[in-house]
């Protein structure tokens, strides 16, 4: 039996009320699909909320998931992503277009902008957090599940329901953001090497 | 050389790396846990329910609830003295048993006849004073 027909199995044993088959699969996935939740929405709480609904969900209706289509990671990032999508809809933020214009308001000054200072006082990764945070949800969900869900493109593909030119188009954009964002940081930036560097070690 | 290894970005990938995510927070286990449990006992048949359903009651509802538990068990198990009945042999016999059960004193009247009524044909009102009736 394969590794997805087994956790099929198990899925469906889960769903007939077999608790240790259910905590099996909560411990197995929690994890990414939590850390999935909190890197789109930004907000532990949010996450915490859906990743709860995700799991109810996928027991709901056990029989959705294929395991020959894909494995149950990716099928739960993919009820993770709905769920975080809605989300960011009823808070307005969701974005239809892949690539809107970037609107900072003039003045409006960001971590990534002063490295130096972000860096002494230990907050590269809040820049770093604040950069994926401001891109557009399509661009920060292929970006999150390629570098840190460490998802293949097919496997973004089909979580993100399309086809995998749309991903690496997406990935692209996303990178080119992100590099305008944190440049300051990037080994071209002036000072940030060093400042990271001592910031690490502290 | 996967499709990950044609896209990787080793520089932006090693700043990326220094944002990391919160830990699954220990809170979100019992919670998911119960809302298992909540899903897979609603899936139940209804009559498997039954044999493990709870219901909350107030407290004042439940003290109220085995106070009267209580009292009518109590008037229940009360032993009563049973009534004589028309049967019972005595010097007697039944009459006398049964004038035994009727109560004492005056007794009542419970009917009254009519039979030869005649109205008075002229009627006279006097009005006399108070002292008078006294007299």
């Amino acid at each position: 039996m394969t590794d997805g027909a087994a956790e099929a199995e198990l899925l469906l044993k889960a769903a007939r009320g077999d608790e240790a088959a259910f905590l099996l699969l909560y411990e197995r996935h929690r994890t990414p699909v939590f850390r999935f939740a909190c890197r789109m929405l930004g907000e532990p709480q949010h996450a915490e909320d859906v990743t709860q609904e995700c799991f109810m969900s996928v027991l709901r209706r056990p029989e959705a998931f294929r395991a020959e289509r894909a494995s149950l990671r990716t099928y739960l990032c993919a009820i993770a992503r709905h769920l975080a999508l809605k989300q960011l809809r009823k808070r307005g933020q969701e974005t239809l277009t892949d690539d809107p214009p970037v609107d900072a308001a003039p003045g409006t000054r960001t971590a990534a902008d002063d490295p130096l200072r972000s860096a002494i006082g230990g907050q590269e990764a809040e820049a770093v957090r604040q950069a994926v945070a401001e891109l557009p949800p399509l661009q920060r969900e292929a970006v999150v599940l390629f570098e840190y869900q460490e998802m293949s493109l097919l496997e973004i593909a089909t979580v993100c329901e399309v086809d995998v030119g749309t991903v690496k188009s997406r990935l692209h954009r996303a990178r080119e953001r992100l590099r305008r964002r944190l440049l300051p940081f990037l080994a071209g930036g002036a000072q940030a090497p060093a400042a990271m560097g001592r910031e690490t070690r502290s | 050389m996967t499709d990950r290894d044609a896209e990787r970005d080793p520089e932006l990938e090693r700043l990326l790396a220094r944002w990391s995510a919160p830990v699954v927070p220990e809170g979100l286990d019992q919670r998911v846990l119960a809302a298992y449990r909540r899903q897979t006992r609603q899936a139940e048949p209804w009559w498997s329910r039954l044999f493990t359903a709870s219901v909350r009651v107030p407290l004042p509802v439940a003290v109220g609830l085995v106070i009267l538990l209580l009292v009518t068990a109590a008037l229940a198990l009360r032993p009563t003295t049973p009534p004589p009945t028309a049967g019972t042999s005595g010097p007697g016999g039944p009459v006398q048993a049964a004038q035994a059960t009727r109560p004492l004193g005056p007794p009542v009247v419970t009917r009254t006849s009519l039979a030869g009524f005649q109205p008075v044909g002229e009627v006279t009102a006097t009005v006399v004073q108070a002292p008078e009736v006294r007299q």
